[in-house]
C-alpha cells in the first residue's frame, strides 16, 4: 500500500464498511474533539484577531485601542516598502541555498552512515546534537566562531593560508554565515529522515540490480533514488518552511546587518510588530508571509502526488 | 513481540504519566503563589544589566520596610525592556507601576503620568544638572515632564596620554580627524589612531551626531537631513573608520574597548559608562592612569543616553510610585552608584565631589561638561533603522557618503513623525528653520 | 583484503566527519570555562580557565526557577500534544472522510505549524491576560500547544494511515471493537511515530524563545529566555551564556538520545513503503 506523506491520496477502501459502526464513529469523534477544541481556542482566536487587525489602523502612535478600518492600506504599506522586498529576496536566497545544501549533505551523510554497525549508529546519534541545541545558543557559538580576529573559522582558514573575510560585517558573507549555521543545525534532520527512508528500501531490489552488473552509483541512482522521492519531498517542505520561519539565527548573528544585507522576512515582521509596535502592519505582513507558505505547501502537495503517481 | 512492545510501551507511558502529574502538581503550586497579603504592592521595571537592576534590588528592602509595602523588581534584558513596557501599556494591562523608560519609548509617553507638580516641589532639584531636566534629555509629553532621569551618559572621547596630552581639546571633528591622521605616522606599529565599534551599527550615528550640526526634521514635519552637511559628516564617519584597525567594520563594543585598554589605540570613542569600570581596574587595563577623557568635539552634539523612571497612568499606587522615585534618585545614591555600578549620575554634585575628583580628575569634569551639552536624537526605533543601516553599509565599503545620505532620506520618506517628538525636536534645535 | 581497507577508510572518514560537525560543541564547552579576557584571543582553549561562569549560573536562584519552568512546560506540552495528537490523528485516519476533506485538514494543520508566531503574540498576550494566566508556565504551555497539537496530529495521521489495513481487518473479523483495535493493534504499531512526535515536540518546546519571552515576566523565566538575558546593550557575556547553554543542552540531549532508538524508525512517517 503506497501511502502519501501528505496524505492526499485515496484511502484503499472507504471506511463505511462493517469496520465502523455507529458507536465506533462516536468513539472516533470523541477522540477528535479535545484536539479540535484546543486548536479552535488557541489558534482561531489569535488568527482571526490578527486578520481583523490587519484591516484596521493600529500602531503605537494611536491609543490603546485599534483605530478604524482602513481596507487594504496596511497591505499596501508593506508591499510598497523596498525593505520588505529586499527581505523577501534575502529569505529566498537563504532558503533555497540552505535547503539545497542540506539535501545534498544530508543524503550524503545518510548514505555514508547507513550500515547498522555500532560506529554508524553512534555517529547518527551524535550528529543529532546540533538539532537539539537551542537555536539562540547555537547562533551565539557561531557568532564567536565567525569573529574575524579571534574566531576559529578564520583561524583555521589562515592555518591553511586563506585570509578569511570579515564574516559578519560583510554584506555577502553575512548571508553565507546564516546559511552555514542553518545547514549545520538542520542537516542532521535531513540525514535522519533520508536514512530512515533508505532503511525501508527492500534490499532485494538493490541486490538484484548489482547482480545485474550495475555499479554502485548506477544502482543508487536508478533504484534507490526514485524510492526516496517521498522522503525528499517531506524534507524539502519542512526545511523550506522552517528556514523561512527562523528568527533566532539572524537576530543573534547579524541583526539583519550590515545595512539590510541579511534582513529576512521574519526579521522584518519582528521589527515591525515587536520593535516598532505597528501591530496592524505586522498582521498584514504576516498574512503576506502566509501566502508564500501556502504556495510552498500547495507545490509540495502537487510534487508529492506526482511522485506517487510515478512510482505506483 | 507485540506483547513485549506493549509492556515496554506501558511502562514508558506510566513513567511519563508520573512525571506529568508531578509537573502538573508543580505548576499548580507555582500558579498558586498569588499576591502576598500585604498592604500595597509596587512593581518596578529595570534593565537586567547587573547594574541598574542590582541597584534597585539593593534599595528595595529599605523601601519596603519604611513604607510597609511589597516591591517587585522586574528586570528585563535590554532588547525586551521596551517591548515589555509597551505591551503592558498598549494592552491596558497596568502591571507595572514605575517603569524604566528611554528616549526610544517616545511613542508611549502619552501613557505616562505627568510629574510636573512633583518635580517642582522636589527637594533634590537644585543638585540636579539643570540641562537634563529639559525636554529631550528628559521624557516630555504634551509639554509635561513624564520621567525623571536616573542614569545618564554622554558619548565620550578618550585619549591615551602616552600619545596625546590629557588636556587635548579638539576644535571640531575635522580637527580630530587631522590630528589622528597626523598621529598615524608617529605611532608605534600595532597601534592605531582611533578605536571605535563600527561593528555595532547602532553606535555609528553617535559620530555622525557630533559632526553634523543641522536639522533632523524638515519644515514640513518629516524626518530629513541637510544633504550637504550630512554628506560631509558622513565622510567624517568614513575617515574615522579608515583610521582604525583593518577589521574596524566588525568590531564589537567590547573589542573596540579592549584595543584601547591594551594600549593598541591612541583614542577611543565610546559610551564612557561602558569603559569606565575597566579603565579604573588595573587587572583589565594596561594603561594605569595614562588616559583621560576629553571634551566631545562639535559642531554637533554628543549623543545622550538616559534611563528615566516614569509612572504608568494605569498605576493604582501613584503616590507610592513617586515615593520610590523620590527615595531612589538621591544625590547620595547616584554618587555612590556612579563608581560601584557605573551608573552615570544626573546630579551636578557628583561631578564636583571632592573625594571623587581626587581620583577621577581625568574624567569627571569633562563628563559633566559633555552631559550638559548632550542631546538624544529626535528619532523613534522605526526611523532609527533607516538611519544607522545605510551608515553601516557605507562603512563596510558599499557606496559613497552621498549614497548613504540618499539612502537615509529614502528610508525616511513616508514615515510619520510622532507629535510628541516634533515639539521636543524644536526645543532641541533639530528642526529646519 | 581490499574490502577491509575500504571499510577502515570509511570508518576514519565517518569519525572525521562527525568530529568536524560537532566542533562547535567543543567550542561551547571551552567557552564556558573562559574568562572574559579569553574571548579576545584566538586560542581555542581558555588561557585563564575559570569556573566563575558556572558559579554564576548555579548561584543565581533564577537558574533553578528556569530549569523548573522549562521542565514543566516541556513535559506538559509533550504529553498533551502526543495524547491529543494520537487520538485525533487516529480519528481522522479512520473516519473515512473524503480525500478532499483530508487534504484540507492536512493543509490547515501544516498552516498552523508554519505561520509566523509574531502575528499571534499580541492577541495571545491579551488572551492570557484575560484568562488570568499571564506570567505563568501554563500560558507558555498553551502557546506551545497551539503549534504542537496540529503538528502531532499530522504526524500521527500519517502514521495511522500507513498501517497495513489487513491487521485492522483481521482484528475486526475477530470481533474486536474499534476502541479495542485502537488500543491493542494500532497504538503499538504506531509507537515509534509517537516517539517521533514526542521528541520533535519536546525539542521545539524546550528551545522556543519568542512565545516564552512574550508571555512571561522576569519572575517566571524559562531557560531560553535566560540565555537571551546575557545579551546586554554593551555586549554579550559569552562565558556565562555558554555555561547556561551547556546546562540547557544536557536534559534535552539525554531525552533525545534515550528516545532515538524509537523515533528514528518513526521518522519515515510513511514516506516510503514497499
Amino acid at each position: 500500500m503506497t501511502t502519501s506523506l501528505l496524505v492526499t491520496g485515496r484511502p484503499r477502501r472507504r471506511a463505511a464498511s462493517p469496520l465502523t459502526t455507529r458507536p465506533d464513529r462516536f468513539f472516533l469523534w470523541a477522540c477528535l474533539t479535545p484536539a479540535l477544541l484546543a486548536v479552535i481556542a488557541l489558534q482561531l482566536y489569535p488568527l482571526l484577531n490578527a486578520s481583523v487587525l490587519s484591516f484596521r489602523e493600529w500602531s503605537l502612535t494611536e491609543s490603546t485601542d485599534p483605530g478604524g478600518f482602513v481596507g487594504w492600506a496596511n497591505y499596501a504599506q508593506v508591499l510598497s516598502d523596498p525593505v520588505f522586498w529586499g527581505a523577501a529576496r534575502t529569505s529566498l536566497v537563504i532558503t533555497v541555498c540552505g535547503v539545497a545544501l542540506q539535501l545534498l549533505l544530508g543524503t550524503g551523510l545518510a548514505a555514508l552512515l547507513r550500515k547498522g554497525r555500532a560506529l554508524h549508529r553512534t555517529a547518527r546519534a551524535v550528529l543529532m546534537l546540533p538539532m537539539v541545541i537551542a537555536p539562540v545558543a547555537a547562533a551565539n557559538i557561531w557568532r564567536l566562531m565567525f569573529n574575524s580576529r579571534s574566531g576559529s573559522v578564520n583561524t583555521t582558514l589562515s592555518a591553511i593560508g586563506i585570509t578569511g573575510p570579515e564574516w559578519l560585517a560583510d554584506p555577502f558573507w553575512s548571508v553565507v554565515a546564516i546559511i552555514i549555521v542553518d545547514t549545520w543545525q538542520w542537516t542532521p534532520f535531513v540525514m535522519l529522515v533520508i536514512s530512515s527512508a533508505m532503511l525501508s528500501i527492500p534490499q532485494e531490489l538493490v541486490e538484484a540490480a548489482s547482480v545485474d552488473g550495475a555499479g554502485r552509483w548506477r544502482t543508487f541512482r536508478s533504484v534507490e533514488l526514485p524510492m526516496l522521492t517521498g522522503a525528499f519531498a517531506l524534507v524539502v517542505t519542512f526545511r523550506s518552511l522552517d528556514s523561512l520561519l527562523q528568527l533566532d539565527t539572524v537576530y543573534t548573528l547579524t541583526q539583519g546587518g550590515p545595512g539590510y544585507s541579511s534582513y529576512t522576512l521574519t526579521y522584518y515582521l519582528y521589527a515591525l510588530g515587536l520593535r516598532n509596535f505597528e501591530i496592524s502592519a505586522s498582521a498584514a505582513g504576516s498574512w503576506l508571509f502566509m501566502i508564500i507558505v501556502t504556495v510552498i505547501i500547495v507545490m509540495m502537495f502537487r510534487l508529492d502526488r506526482a511522485s506517487r503517481e510515478a512510482t505506483s | 513481540m507485540k506483547t513485549s512492545l506493549r509492556s515496554r510501551r506501558v511502562r514508558r507511558i506510566a513513567g511519563v504519566l508520573a512525571a506529568g502529574s508531578t509537573a502538573v502538581a508543580l505548576a499548580a503550586c507555582s500558579a498558586g503563589t498569588g499576591d502576598a497579603a500585604g498592604s500595597s504592592k509596587l512593581v518596578v521595571t529595570y534593565m537586567d544589566s547587573g547594574t541598574y537592576n542590582v541597584a534597585a534590588e539593593k534599595f528595595a528592602p529599605a523601601f519596603e520596610k519604611s513604607h510597609d509595602a511589597e516591591v517587585a523588581v522586574e528586570a528585563f534584558p535590554f532588547a525586551t525592556l521596551g517591548q515589555q513596557n509597551a505591551t503592558d501599556l498598549i494592552t491596558g494591562t497596568g502591571g507595572f507601576d514605575v517603569m524604566s523608560t528611554s528616549a526610544w519609548d517616545v511613542e508611549i509617553y502619552n501613557h505616562l503620568q505627568p510629574l510636573t507638580s512633583q518635580i517642582d516641589k522636589w527637594k533634590n532639584r537644585d543638585q540636579y544638572i539643570p540641562e537634563l531636566l529639559k525636554d529631550g534629555p528628559s521624557p516630555y509629553a504634551s509639554g509635561d515632564q513624564v520621567g525623571l532621569t536616573y542614569a545618564s551618559d554622554a558619548y565620550g572621547v578618550f585619549v591615551n596620554t602616552d600619545y596625546l596630552p590629557a588636556d587635548t581639546t579638539f576644535a571640531d571633528w575635522d580637527d580630530l580627524v587631522s590630528v589622528a591622521t597626523g598621529l598615524k605616522d608617529t605611532l608605534p606599529s600595532g597601534v592605531v589612531p582611533i578605536s571605535f565599534a563600527f561593528g555595532a551599527a547602532d553606535q555609528i550615528p553617535s559620530i555622525f551626531q557630533g559632526a553634523y550640526d543641522s536639522y533632523y526634521v524638515t519644515k514640513d514635519g518629516q524626518w530629513g537631513l541637510d544633504d550637504e552637511s550630512a554628506t560631509k559628516a558622513m565622510q567624517t564617519v568614513g575617515d574615522i573608520a579608515a583610521l582604525g584597525t583593518p577589521n574596524a567594520a566588525s568590531l564589537s563594543i567590547d573589542e573596540a574597548n579592549e584595543n584601547f585598554l591594551a594600549g593598541k589605540a591612541a583614542m577611543l570613542i565610546v559610551w564612557p559608562s561602558f569603559v569606565r569600570g575597566a579603565l579604573n581596574d588595573d587587572s583589565r587595563s594596561t594603561l594605569g592612569d595614562h588616559w583621560a577623557q576629553v571634551p566631545f568635539p562639535g559642531p554637533g552634539t554628543p549623543a545622550l543616553s538616559t534611563w528615566s523612571l516614569s509612572i504608568s497612568k494605569l498605576s493604582k499606587n501613584q503616590d507610592l510610585a513617586w515615593s520610590w522615585i523620590d527615595e531612589f534618585l538621591t544625590p547620595e545614591h547616584s554618587t555612590e552608584w556612579m563608581f560601584t555600578y557605573g551608573i552615570g549620575s544626573p546630579f551636578a554634585s557628583t561631578y564636583s565631589d571632592a573625594e571623587l575628583l581626587k581620583k577621577h580628575a581625568n574624567d569627571l569634569p569633562v563628563q559633566a561638561g559633555n552631559l550638559a551639552k548632550a542631546l538624544p536624537l529626535p528619532l523613534t526605533l522605526k526611523s532609527f533603522d533607516p538611519f544607522n543601516r545605510p551608515m553601516s553599509e557605507f562603512v563596510s565599503g558599499r557606496g559613497t557618503a552621498a549614497d548613504a545620505v540618499a539612502a537615509i532620506e529614502q528610508g525616511w520618506s513616508g514615515l510619520k513623525v510622532p507629535e510628541a517628538l516634533i515639539s521636543t525636536a524644536e526645543a532641541n534645535g533639530f528642526v529646519e528653520k | 583484503m581490499r574490502k577491509r581497507f575500504t571499510a577502515a577508510l570509511m570508518g576514519l572518514l565517518i569519525v572525521a566527519v562527525v568530529l568536524v560537525w560537532i566542533l562547535p560543541f567543543f567550542e561551547l564547552i571551552s567557552a564556558s570555562f573562559k574568562s572574559p579576557a579569553d574571548f579576545f584571543s584566538a586560542s581555542f582553549l581558555p588561557e585563564h580557565p575559570t569556573l566563575a561562569n558556572f558559579d554564576e549560573i548555579f548561584a543565581d536562584p533564577k537558574t533553578g526557577i528556569m530549569l523548573r519552568n522549562s521542565l514543566i512546560v516541556v513535559t506538559i506540552t509533550t504529553i498533551v500534544s502526543v495524547l491529543l495528537g494520537t487520538l485525533s490523528g487516529y480519528a481522522l485516519a479512520r473516519l473515512g472522510l473524503s480525500p478532499w476533506v483530508i487534504g484540507g485538514v492536512v493543509f490547515v494543520l501544516l498552516f498552523f505549524r508554519f505561520y509566523p508566531r509574531i502575528a499571534m503574540v499580541i492577541p495571545f498576550f491579551v488572551m492570557m491576560r484575560d484568562w488570568g494566566l499571564f506570567d505563568t508556565p501554563v500560558a507558555v504551555v498553551l502557546g506551545h500547544l497551539s503549534i504542537t497539537i496540529p503538528f502531532a496530529t499530522w504526524l500521527m495521521l500519517i502514521a495511522f494511515r500507513g498501517l497495513p489495513a489487513e491487521i485492522d481487518e483481521a482484528g475486526a473479523i475477530d470481533g474486536a471493537s474499534l476502541p479495542g483495535r485502537f488500543f491493542h493493534l494500532a497504538l503499538p504499531m504506531a509507537a515509534s511515530s509517537m516517539a517521533t512526535a514526542a521528541v520533535l515536540t519536546a525539542v521545539l518546546s524546550w528551545n522556543e524563545f519568542l512565545i516564552a519571552q512574550s508571555l512571561t515576566r522576569s519572575s517566571n523565566p524559562v531557560l531560553s529566555t535566560g540565555v537571551a538575558s546575557f545579551i546586554t546593550d554593551a555586549g554579550v557575556k559569552y562565558g556565562s551564556m555558554a555555561a547556561l547553554s551547556l546546562v540547557i543542552c544536557i536534559p534535552i540531549v539525554v531525552f533525545a538520545l534515550v528516545m532515538q532508538r524509537h523515533y528514528v524508525a518513526g521518522m519515515t512517517m510513511g514516506a516510503v513503503k514497499g
